[in-house]
């Protein structure tokens, strides 16, 4: 698994595979070869087999979000998943869909930066931001008059 | 209680400095060309070398230490096994870090001095000399040494000296905060250690600076397990070095400084400069001196780091939240008290290259001039690496967006630029690239025992 998924990440840049996806705010594919030992247990939490472990923090409703997932990223979410056990070999959107949601972990408890702001939103702040500290760096020591114009410019632009 | 440790065994300038008596440090790199030839001239150094053991009676005039890059451990014989025991980010070597380190369009490593960074840079023989006479003795002796032995020759050298105000060549004091270390330097707790929710410090394990003892990680662990190591006698004993050549264009920051100190309006050129940094020029920390330079620090009393960031300056109005040391070191500036910094932490030895330029120049004199910068760490993913490429080359964890670290400077076509906190703030622009990497080397530097096996050819 692990050399199928270094060959993915060579033939496709990871942040622009999840560009694809608009609403995700943070994805990741991790391998999980084996549980930490706790020093503590007597013998060790053997897996059996590696695990590929997709999360992913993103807008609006799940169920969509898989459709998405499964249309938008069909080269990649085949090549991706087809190394796994029991993945469905070339079974189109619904067979990956429901192998997916078939997969998926309930989590009791994640993290998210944005809980209740969408990546669009972010974005868009993010680059006010951006704007807002470009215009006070340019307009440092001017004048009141020429920052007047130079504000009415900004805001015009 | 701290560890007992083994000083003799330790090579010198890691644990504590050899101090600034020694105004001149000469850095040879030397390219071995067969283990045989190369095992026999280590063999020869051995008594030479410098160990971690306190001088009692007068000091040396010189000292010496050798360091090997993972090329240079191969090239003089050490086993295959062995080399593949070493950490991933030192065998790939720092020129293969590079785009992870920021180093890229003029800092590219195809840009960089010859024989740094091409695999060619094998054994480093570290000088520290007090005066130039016994300097040059040594370099010869050195240099003879390499001809006699046959198939070694020098890859690269740089001699550094320190100035005459021992300062940097941006002109502020440099290198006197250093990690307090259990056992060694516990007198510098207080600023140099881990930060307390009760107010106090406490040293850091010896682990985190020198391989084969429990560091931060091993005193949580109910079985105090060590921190991965090479294997077989180098294990024990010994560290990784960082080594690199900045470039400092000293004229140019003069300018940008110069002229950004125009347009602000809460003090003047070097209360700006301060906040660039976080220390004024002589070192006073802006934390603890927020408008005035305190004439009467002393970089050497034992309270002369001891400051905190959380309990008076949260939102940066006396020492900016992207200056210099903030970035460097942020102590208890990223919350949970000192708990997400304290394992970044490294011991540096850096020593200015090239003439000062002219005081009141503020036109380049095409000379080249800047830092080796020097630290040891146990861990260089973990501890250089993690400062560099999280807290200096990117500004997110210090809610900073995309800003890097100002002094280090941008690339040519930088739209950089550093908040000032104030009401209202100030923005310090442009970021001109004021620091250029010039070549490096990730470095291992064994301990006596470990040389001596390699010298011998038993490190397998």
């Amino acid at each position: 698994m692990r050399t199928s998924c270094a060959t993915v990440s060579r033939d496709f840049a990871i942040p622009a595979v999840l560009a694809k996806l608009p609403r995700t705010h943070f994805g990741r594919w991790v391998i999980v070869p084996s549980f930490v030992k706790d020093p503590t247990e007597p013998k060790e939490n053997d897996l059996g087999c590696s695990y590929l472990l997709f999360s992913s923090t993103f807008d609006g409703p799940l169920d969509s979000y898989v459709d998405e997932l499964c249309s938008q990223l069909a080269p990649e979410a085949e090549r991706i998943w087809g190394c796994c056990i029991g993945c469905p070999e070339s079974a189109g959107r619904p067979g990956l869909k429901a192998y997916l949601l078939h997969n998926q972990i309930e989590t009791g408890l994640f993290f998210s930066a944005y809980p209740t702001t969408s990546l669009e939103t972010v974005k868009e702040s993010l680059h006010t931001r951006e704007q807002t500290i470009a215009f006070a760096t340019r307009t440092q020591g001017m004048e009141p008059a020429a920052l007047h114009k130079a504000f009415l410019e900004e805001l015009r632009s | 209680m701290g560890p007992s440790i083994d000083y003799a065994d330790i090579q010198g300038d890691i644990l504590r400095a050899y101090g600034n008596r020694y105004d001149r440090t000469s850095y040879v790199f030397v390219a071995v060309g067969d283990p045989e030839h190369g095992q026999a001239w280590l063999s020869g150094l051995l008594d030479k070398v410098t160990t971690a053991v306190p001088w009692r009676g007068p000091r040396p005039e010189t000292t010496l230490n050798v360091a090997f890059t993972h090329a240079g451990l191969a090239a003089v014989g050490v086993a295959p096994q062995t080399l593949d025991s070493f950490s991933t980010e030192f065998r790939q070597g720092m020129s293969r870090r590079a785009p992870k380190l920021g180093d890229a369009g003029d800092s590219d490593p195809k840009h960089w001095n010859e024989g740094l960074g091409t695999g060619s840079a094998h054994v480093l023989i570290t000088i520290n000399a007090q005066d130039e006479l016994s300097l040059q003795a040594v370099l010869s002796a050195l240099r003879a040494g390499l001809r006699d032995a046959g198939n070694l020759s020098i890859a690269h050298e740089e001699h550094a000296q320190m100035r005459g105000d021992a300062r940097e060549h941006f002109g502020f004091a440099d290198g006197f905060s250093q990690p307090a270390i259990e056992g060694v330097s516990e007198d510098k707790a207080r600023g140099g250690g881990v930060p307390e929710a009760n107010g106090g410090w406490r040293p850091l394990a010896l682990g985190e600076f020198i391989l084969g003892y429990a560091d931060e990680e091993s005193r949580v662990d109910s079985q105090r397990r060590l921190p991965s190591a090479p294997a077989g006698p180098l294990g024990r004993g010994g560290t990784y070095m960082v080594w690199r050549k900045l470039h400092q264009d000293v004229a140019l920051f003069r300018r940008t400084l110069r002229d950004a100190a125009h347009l602000y309006d809460a003090g003047d050129e070097d209360q700006l400069a301060a906040k660039i940094v976080g220390r004024w020029r002589n070192g006073t920390p802006l934390v603890a001196s927020p408008t005035a330079e305190q004439a009467s620090f002393d970089a050497k009393a034992a309270d002369a780091n001891d400051f905190r960031y959380a309990d008076v300056d949260l939102d940066g109005r006396r020492c900016p939240l992207g200056a210099h040391i903030r970035r460097a070191n942020p102590r208890d500036a990223l919350g949970f008290v000192g708990r997400l910094s304290f394992r970044h932490r490294m011991i540096r030895r850096g020593m200015p290259y090239g003439p000062a330029l002219d005081s009141d120049a503020v036109e380049d004199d095409g000379k080249e001039r800047g830092l080796v910068f020097v630290c040891f760490n146990a861990s260089i993913s973990r501890q250089f690496e993690s400062v560099q490429r999280q807290w200096l080359n990117d500004g997110n964890v210090f809610h900073l967006g995309h800003d890097t670290d100002f002094l280090l400077g941008g690339g040519t076509a930088s739209t950089g630029k550093m908040k000032v906190q104030g009401a209202p703030p100030f923005f310090v622009s442009p970021q001109g690239p004021f620091v250029t990497t010039r070549g490096g080397e990730y470095l291992f530097v064994p301990s006596i025992t470990g040389l001596a096996a390699v010298a011998d050819g038993v490190t397998g």
